[in-house]
């Protein structure tokens, strides 16, 4: 999902969330019926009105729209062969990475991040790793396994593999009993 | 929108696109190493709710003689991609033009994600 998507869901949970708001308080009273009944023969004069529904059904439509385009999938790294196109997704890529790191001794935790560049792949990895590791090594053996298993498996030429080594995770958890 | 392949004085031949998709979905469920076709968002709606679709993750593009072919799956763990994509692009253009007489121009072969349940279950087996 885009950023633009992002901003036309966020504009439409929030004006949901106001008319639920709103039709959730009816039965309580708080609003009187008079105040109720102003708004809706106040409503029922101005033009603004079908223009603020127009907006939000476009919106939806739009909302709507991107959730049954196939292209979210595209994204991802494309080459062409002489029958076509081989395009591999971004979530194949990091599922391969994350299987390719799964054997790496000293890993808790990582995230991968993918940055296409011309005609090679740039990956950042943000990890967690366990104490008493060699990081340099740890983040050496990372590079390796991903470099390696991408280039072999995928045909994927990989520019560089950054590695973010985010924290350290603790060896011993204190607990309140 | 159909696709005329012939016509003669004993009428036309038109192949409809669910057809193609049905004879490219078969084609690619006989190469090893693909573990599933991909729906999308519609079609794993519709799946949930029971409707089947023979010729999913499959999308076809109909020209004048000629037909582009997009493929959405999902492969096995330790394939490598690349050879299965070609297998794939082979098959397909193979059976789309032996059973239609179409010129397939481009079978476009889209990975969608890495099954690793196979090899989960391999390795529960050594285990035992």
């Amino acid at each position: 999902m885009n950023s633009l998507n992002k901003f036309f869901l966020f504009f439409y949970l929030i004006i949901t969330s106001i008319l639920v708001f709103v039709v959730g308080l009816m039965p309580l009273n708080i609003l009187s019926n008079d105040f109720i009944v102003s708004f809706v023969k106040e409503a029922n004069k101005n033009f603004y009105v079908t223009i603020f529904a127009f907006i939000v059904l476009v919106i939806n439509l739009i909302v709507l729209l991107n959730l049954f385009k196939r292209e979210n999938f595209k994204l991802g790294v494309s080459r062409y062969t002489s029958e076509g196109e081989l395009i591999i997704s971004n979530e194949a890529i990091k599922a391969l990475i994350s299987k390719s790191l799964s054997d790496v001794k000293g890993l808790k935790d990582f995230k991968v991040f993918l940055k296409p560049n011309k005609d090679k792949l740039s990956v950042m990895i943000k990890a967690i790793v366990f104490p008493d590791h060699n990081i340099p090594n740890l983040v050496l053996q990372v590079q390796t396994a991903t470099k390696t298993y991408l280039e072999s498996v995928a045909e994927i030429p990989v520019a560089e593999v950054k590695v973010i080594v985010d924290e350290i995770a603790s060896n011993t958890k204190l607990r309140m009993e | 929108m159909e696709t005329e392949i012939n016509v003669n004085e004993m009428g036309q031949v038109k192949i409809a696109p669910e057809v193609i998709s049905l004879i490219a979905s078969m084609a690619v469920s006989e190469v090893q190493g693909v573990s599933d076709l991909t729906a999308g968002f519609t079609g794993d709606m519709l799946e949930k709710v029971g409707v089947k679709s023979p010729g999913k993750g499959i999308k076809v593009q109909l020209g004048e003689n000629e037909v582009l072919i997009d493929v959405y799956l999902i492969v096995e763990y330790g394939v490598v991609i690349p050879e299965l994509a070609k297998e794939v692009q082979r098959k397909v253009k193979l059976s789309v033009e032996t059973m239609t007489g179409i010129n397939v121009t481009q079978v476009n072969v889209h990975i969608q994600g890495v099954n690793f349940q196979k090899e989960v279950k391999d390795d529960d087996k050594l285990k035992k």
